[in-house]
C-alpha cells in the first residue's frame, strides 16, 4: 500500500482510537492511580501508596471474595455447561414439538436479571417459597433455606446465573451440533460406533470450539457476578456470598472507600485476565488436539 | 486529486472533533439540569430535585403535588423529580455532585451523614431562611455544622416494634413490657400460645438495625446520652460492655427462637408480609412501614407499637426518635432565586402547597402548628412524651459501620460469630473509616 494512503487511512483510525483511549483505556489507568489514593468518592484525595493493597490483604476481604468469586466461577462454567449439553443435544433429536422446545429452552434469558432475581428469591423463599411447597406436598418438612445458610447460599445465587444463562448456551451449542457433517455421523454408525461413542468420540471434539466460546462466556459471566447477589443475598449471609465485584461496589458505594475499592478493582482486573489468558490458550490447545 | 485529499483530512477531522465534542468539560460550576440562571423573573428555569422512593398513597406529593402547584403558580418554572431507592439515591446524588452536576434541591440524612456534602463545600448555608425558627430547634441541631444550617428537617422518624393486639389478648398479655425481662416474658407467653414471637427479613441485612438500635437506645444511650460523641475521641468504644450486651440481648431473641425460623432468607417484604397476614406477632419496622404495615393481610388485626425495652428493672429507658431526611440546596446552583421561590411556597404556611405537604408528608412533623393526622403514630409519641430519646445510632456513625454491624450480625444468627466478634469488627470499621475522613 502506498505509504500516503496509509497515512490517510490512519487519519481514520484516530476518533475511534481517541474514543478508546478516552473512555476505556484512561479510565482503567485513573482507577490504578486511585487505588493508591485514600479519595472517599467527593472531594480531594491523599497518595497513601499501597495501604489500600495492605488493608485489603489485612482484613481477608481480597482472599474471601476471590474464594467466592473463584467457586462462583467454577460452578456456572461446569454446571452452565452440563446442562446447556444435554439440551443441546436432547433438542438436536427428531422430537416432536421440537421448535417449541427450543423456544421454552431460550425464554430465561429473555428475563431481566432483576425479574429473574425476584423470582427465584420467592422459589427459595422459606416456610411459603416453591420448594417449600413442594417438600410439603411430599409430606415433608424442613425444607432447607439455601439463600439464608452460609454453605450454600452463593451455590443458590450461582444456579440462578446458570438457569437464566442456559438458554443462549444450549442455542451456541446446537448451532455447533447442526454444524456436523451428516456424513461423518453416518460413517460412525457404520463403523458400529453407540450413541455413547458417537458423542464422546466424534460430536464433543466437533464442537470443541463452541465448548471455548461457551467456556469462555461462562468464564466471564462468573467472574463479573454481581447482579444476583445483589438482588437474592446482599454478598449474605456475613460474607458468605459476596464476590469480587459485591465487595467492590459495597466498598465503593456503602462505605464510600472509593481509594480502597480501586484497589481491589485492580486487584481484580489483573486476576480475570490472568485466568481468562490461561483458560483461552488452555483451551485453544485442547481445540487443536481434538 | 488534491480537493479529494483536503475533503478527507477535513472530514477525518470533523469526526474526531466529534468525539471529543462528547467529552468536553463546560468550566465554571454547572449545576443541575435544564436551563438558564435567573436573573430574569419570566425566564424558564428547570430546577432538578431528587428524594429517596418511598411508598405512598394515590398521590405522591413529590411526583405529582410539587411540579404541578409550582407550574401553576410559578408558569416559567419546572420542577423536574428524580425518585430512586437509597442505596442508589444516595450513590446518584454524590456522583452528581462529584461531576458537578449536582441536583438543584435533595433530601438527604442529618448528622455524620451529611458532613461529607458540607465539608465538600456542595450544599448552601440555609442559616437565615425564614422559616427555619418554626421548626423544632433540637432537629434543627442535626442539620447544623460549624453554627451553620444546611437543611429545612422533613420531620422525625422512629424506629419501633408493631405488635398485633388480638395475638398479645390471646397470649395473656395485658400490659405492654417496660423492662427487658417483660420482653422476654411477653414473647415467651405468645410462643407458648403458639404464635411466632417476632418476624424479621435478616436477607436484607440493613434490617437489622431497627431492632438492633432499639435496643440500643436504653442499653447503651440510658447510661450515656454521649456515647458517640465520645466515641470520636476514643473514651468509649463499641468493644465496651453496654454494646457488647446489647448485642447479646439481641441475639438472644434468635437462641431463644423467638424469631421466626429461617430469618436469614427472608427479605423485609416478606417479613412484613408474614406480619400483615397475622404468621407472626411483632416486627421490628419504623413509622416509614406505617403504608405497608397498616395494609390488611390474610387475617385482620388490630395494631399497636412500642419500643423495645432493652432497660433492666428500675433502669431508666430511652426510646428511638430521629430526624428524618432534611431539604437541601445546591451551594453551586445558578437558579437559586427560582429556589427560593419555590421553598418559600412550599414551607410557608396557609399555601396551598404547604397545605399538600402537611397532608402528604411520610414523616412525623416537627414544625409548629402542625400534628400529624395519623393516630397510630400520636398515640405512640404520647406513650413516650416524658421518656428520653435518642436518633438512630447510625447517624453518628462514618458510613460502612452500620452496614459490617448488620453484616457481621447476620453470621451472629447463623452461629459463626458472638456479640463480641460484631463489636469488635464495628470498633475496626468505625477505627478504619474515621481516620480516613
Amino acid at each position: 500500500m502506498e505509504s500516503r494512503t496509509r497515512k490517510v487511512l490512519i487519519l481514520f483510525i484516530i476518533p475511534a482510537l481517541a474514543f478508546y483511549l478516552i473512555f476505556w483505556v484512561q479510565p482503567v489507568l485513573m482507577s490504578f492511580f486511585y487505588g493508591l489514593t485514600d479519595w472517599n468518592g467527593l472531594g480531594t484525595c491523599s497518595f497513601i501508596g499501597l495501604k489500600n493493597f495492605q488493608t485489603l490483604i489485612k482484613q481477608g476481604t481480597l482472599f474471601s471474595s476471590l474464594k467466592n468469586t473463584i467457586i462462583y466461577a467454577i460452578f456456572v462454567v461446569a454446571w452452565g455447561n452440563i446442562q446447556a449439553l444435554i439440551l443441546a443435544m436432547i433438542l438436536n433429536m427428531k422430537l416432536h414439538a421440537r421448535g417449541f422446545f427450543r423456544t421454552i429452552v431460550y425464554l430465561p434469558p429473555l428475563f431481566s436479571t432483576i425479574v429473574a432475581a425476584f423470582l427465584w428469591s420467592y422459589v427459595y423463599a422459606p416456610h411459603y417459597g416453591m420448594i417449600s411447597e413442594v417438600f410439603k406436598l411430599m409430606g415433608k418438612t424442613g425444607a432447607p433455606d439455601l439463600l439464608g445458610t452460609s454453605s450454600t447460599a452463593l451455590l443458590a445465587v450461582a444456579f440462578v446465573e446458570t438457569w437464566r444463562s442456559s438458554g443462549m448456551m444450549t442455542i451456541i451449542y446446537l448451532a455447533g451440533l447442526q454444524n456436523i457433517p451428516s456424513d461423518v455421523l453416518e460413517a460412525s454408525q457404520i463403523d458400529g460406533c453407540t450413541a455413547w461413542q458417537t458423542t464422546r468420540l466424534v460430536k464433543i471434539p466437533m464442537i470443541s470450539n463452541t465448548i471455548t466460546i461457551n467456556v469462555m462466556l461462562g468464564l466471564i459471566n462468573g467472574f463479573k457476578s454481581f447482579d444476583y447477589v445483589f438482588a437474592l443475598t446482599g454478598g449474605g449471609p456475613g460474607d458468605s456470598s459476596s464476590t469480587l465485584m459485591y465487595s467492590i461496589y459495597k466498598m465503593a458505594f456503602v462505605e464510600n472507600q472509593f481509594g480502597k475499592s480501586e484497589a481491589m478493582a485492580a486487584c481484580a482486573f489483573v486476576f480475570i485476565l490472568l485466568i481468562s489468558i490461561c483458560a483461552l490458550s488452555i483451551l485453544k490447545r485442547k481445540e487443536i488436539e481434538l | 486529486m488534491k480537493r479529494r485529499k483536503i475533503l478527507t483530512l477535513l472530514l477525518a477531522g470533523l469526526i474526531t472533533a466529534t468525539a471529543f465534542t462528547g467529552c468536553s468539560s463546560s468550566s465554571g460550576s454547572t449545576s443541575g439540569s435544564g436551563t438558564n440562571s435567573t436573573s430574569g423573573s419570566n425566564e424558564k428555569v428547570t430546577l432538578s430535585m431528587m428524594v429517596t422512593t418511598r411508598p405512598s398513597g394515590k398521590k405522591d406529593f413529590y411526583l405529582d403535588i410539587l411540579p404541578a402547584l409550582v407550574k401553576k403558580k410559578y408558569p416559567n418554572i419546572d420542577v423536574e423529580v428524580e425518585q430512586l431507592p437509597t442505596d442508589q439515591f444516595k450513590q446518584t446524588v454524590r456522583l452528581k455532585f462529584s461531576s458537578g452536576q449536582g441536583p438543584d434541591m435533595f433530601n438527604w440524612w442529618p448528622n455524620l451523614q451529611a458532613k461529607d456534602l458540607v465539608d465538600a463545600g456542595y450544599v448552601k448555608d440555609l442559616t437565615g431562611y425564614s422559616q427555619l425558627s418554626k421548626y423544632n430547634q433540637d432537629i434543627v441541631k442535626s442539620y447544623t455544622f460549624n453554627g451553620k444550617v444546611y437543611a429545612i428537617p422533613n420531620g422525625t422518624s422512629f424506629l419501633t416494634t408493631w405488635y398485633n393486639k388480638d395475638a398479645f389478648t390471646k397470649a395473656g398479655i395485658t400490659k405492654l413490657p417496660s423492662n427487658w425481662n417483660e420482653f422476654l416474658d411477653c414473647c415467651e407467653k405468645l410462643k407458648a400460645a403458639g404464635y411466632t414471637p417476632i418476624t424479621c427479613g435478616d436477607k436484607q441485612s440493613f434490617v437489622i438495625q431497627f431492632g438492633l438500635y432499639q435496643v440500643a437506645a436504653s442499653q447503651v444511650y440510658g447510661s450515656n446520652m454521649n456515647f458517640d460523641t465520645d466515641l470520636t475521641t476514643g473514651k468509649t468504644k463499641f468493644t465496651d460492655s453496654c454494646w457488647v450486651n446489647t448485642i447479646d440481648k439481641f441475639q438472644t431473641l434468635y437462641k431463644k427462637g423467638y424469631v421466626i425460623s429461617h430469618s436469614l432468607g427472608l427479605s423485609q417484604d416478606q417479613s412484613r408480609q408474614a406480619f400483615c397476614d397475622g404468621d407472626a406477632a411483632m416486627i421490628f419496622d419504623g413509622s416509614f412501614g406505617y403504608e405497608t404495615l397498616t395494609k390488611k393481610g390474610k387475617v385482620d388485626f388490630q395494631r399497636g407499637m412500642f419500643c423495645i425495652p432493652s432497660n433492666d428493672d428500675g433502669k431508666k429507658f430511652v426510646y428511638n426518635l430521629t430526624p428524618s431526611t432534611g431539604l437541601f440546596v445546591s451551594a453551586n446552583s445558578t437558579k437559586q432565586d427560582a429556589i427560593k421561590k419555590v421553598m418559600d411556597y412550599w414551607l410557608t404556611p396557609g399555601t396551598d402547597l404547604n397545605d399538600q405537604w402537611k397532608q402528604l408528608n411520610w414523616d412525623v412533623p416537627c414544625v409548629e402548628g402542625v400534628t400529624d393526622s395519623r393516630a397510630l403514630i400520636n398515640d405512640y409519641l404520647k406513650q413516650y412524651e416524658d421518656q428520653a430519646s435518642i436518633y438512630n445510632c447510625n447517624n453518628a456513625w462514618p458510613e460502612g459501620v452500620s452496614d459490617t454491624m448488620c453484616t457481621k450480625f447476620q453470621e451472629c444468627i447463623a452461629g459463626k460469630a458472638t456479640a463480641k466478634d460484631v463489636a469488635a469488627a464495628m470498633q475496626d470499621k468505625f477505627d478504619e473509616l474515621n481516620k480516613s475522613k
